[in-house]
């Protein structure tokens, strides 16, 4: 099982229609990035915790460690823009090392990093409450009524059911090879690894092609047709949303600096 | 794949092949969007034409795709100890070609996103641009060429695939230096600073990744060339 996935069946928020999911996670998403202010980033970050962690009943341990996964990338996103090189601008200066390639920072760009590690905390926090309370099928449901091509939808939703088929392969492969000491040493797991690739290519692949013949033998040609779950707009919904948005809007313009 | 999956240790540092969401401004998303899109409608029009008469090939561009997205979510073992995880794009543009790759990429950066919590959804264009366009073509480019002046089958794997993702980071690093340009120095800088961030922590990931397409490629060729060719691929 993939935790997040698992997360999002579980949620009551999953009864919402999809369309207000997005609508939320997106708006304050663009409003954070556009906005680019450490006031308006903290906010969102706060209101979109409050949400996981109460309406959608995500386990708090369950969203302290997906917040960890992006956290190497942020820190070191965020320590590259803190630290700079060449000659020294702005106020503040310290050097952290001198010699022909000085390292250095300053006030401001150390406001800079703050800035960028908040935003891109509050950023994530939205994209999580989408994905912790939508399940992957209404995603898809969403894509159908968007009318996008085709081709993409229908790759989405077979991508979707394989990778669970392939994941239980793979997992299937990995313990076998744990338990015979397979993931010792750099070199044995890199080889350990190579024969799980190689082999899941080809059990994946048998895998899809009984796919197709049960499929083929349903009557597949080409393409799905779902029962569609009815789900309607919910106007308190759609108001609130529009009310963080305001909110988020007035305070960015009493405080536009921060 | 214990890793994400299960949600075992994950507290190792990751360093992300990914541009997180938010890392972006909203003009660089936007560009790189744009900047992806003609590639995707191209890649979309291939596989409409190969899929056309042949039901089986859509099947088999989705096996590509939850194949890549699988082998992403394993751990990747790196030489400096942070860990990381496989692209795979290599492995998938040197055996579908590089513009089915395209679509691949969008679809399993987006299921990445969603389910893994890697990369993000207003950096998707900007992620599709480094890891399904150019890194594919790269490494299709590479094996290609390397074919035509007559190297060993082994080195054009290792070369296509780690060069094919070497490319992925360098254009994620100069993508970050665009979006945040150094105070005083510019881009110059700021590109110096990302791509030598990257360079101690990619190089090696890049070169093992070479290193196991290479492997996997040679588990393929020796044991199931029956399936290869069903991809429709023959050692040339």
């Amino acid at each position: 099982m993939i935790l997040i996935d698992q997360a999002a069946y579980c949620s009551p928020l999953q009864e919402v229609h999809a369309g207000e999911k997005l609508l939320l996670a997106l708006s304050t998403m663009i409003m954070i990035i556009a906005m680019n202010s450490l006031l308006i980033s903290s906010l969102v970050l706060t209101v979109m915790t409050i949400l996981i962690l109460g309406p959608a009943r995500t386990a708090p341990s369950l969203y302290i460690k997906i917040l960890l996964i992006p956290l190497g990338f942020i820190l070191l996103g965020s320590l590259t823009v803190a630290v700079n090189t060449g000659p020294a601008w702005g106020e503040g200066v310290s050097y952290l090392s001198r010699g022909r390639f000085p390292l250095w920072v300053s006030q401001d760009s150390l406001f800079q990093a703050l800035k960028l590690l908040v935003k891109c905390l509050a950023a994530i926090s939205c994209m999580y409450f989408f994905s912790l309370t939508t399940p992957m099928v209404q995603l898809i449901q969403l894509l159908y009524r968007l009318r996008l091509p085709d081709v993409l939808v229908e790759l989405t939703v077979l991508i979707y059911y394989y990778i669970f088929v392939f994941l239980t392969i793979a997992e299937q492969m990995y313990q076998a090879q744990n338990a015979r000491c397979g993931y010792q040493g750099w070199k044995q797991s890199l080889y350990s690894l190579s024969q799980l690739s190689a082999n899941l290519l080809i059990k994946s692949l048998k895998a899809c092609d009984d796919a197709y013949n049960g499929l083929v033998s349903r009557g597949y040609c080409g393409s799905f047709y779902m029962l569609e779950e009815e789900q309607s707009w919910n106007t308190r919904h759609v108001l609130g949303i529009i009310g963080l948005n305001l909110v988020l809007l007035l305070v960015y313009v009493n405080n536009p600096l921060s | 794949m214990v890793l994400i999956v299960k949600g075992e240790n994950n507290l190792n540092m990751m360093v992300g092949m990914h541009i997180m969401e938010g890392f972006l401004p909203v003009s660089w998303a936007g560009i790189w969007t744009a900047v992806a899109l003609p590639f995707i409608i191209l890649s979309i029009g291939k596989i409409r034409n190969l899929t056309r008469d042949n039901p089986r090939i859509m099947l088999l561009i989705a096996f590509a795709g939850a194949y890549t997205f699988v082998l992403s979510s394993l751990k990747l073992p790196s030489v400096t100890g942070s860990c990381s995880h496989p692209t795979g794009m290599g492995l998938g543009a040197i055996l579908f070609g590089p513009m089915v790759m395209v679509v691949i990429g969008l679809i399993v950066l987006l299921f990445q996103a969603l389910l893994l919590a890697h990369g993000g959804i207003t950096t998707l264009g900007a992620n599709v641009f480094s890891m399904g366009i150019v890194g594919p073509f790269v490494s299709y480019g590479l094996w290609v060429w390397l074919g035509k002046i007559g190297l060993n089958r082994g080195w054009r794997i290792f070369l296509a695939s780690s060069l094919g993702g070497l490319a992925t980071y360098v254009i994620t690093a100069l993508q970050l230096a665009l979006a945040h340009p150094a105070a005083g120095g510019g881009f110059a800088f700021s590109a110096l600073k990302f791509l030598s961030v990257f360079a101690i922590t990619q190089i090696p990931i890049s070169i093992a990744e070479g290193f196991l397409t290479v492997l996997v490629m040679n588990l393929l060729f020796s044991y199931s060339k029956a399936e290869m060719n069903s991809l429709g691929f023959h050692e040339s």
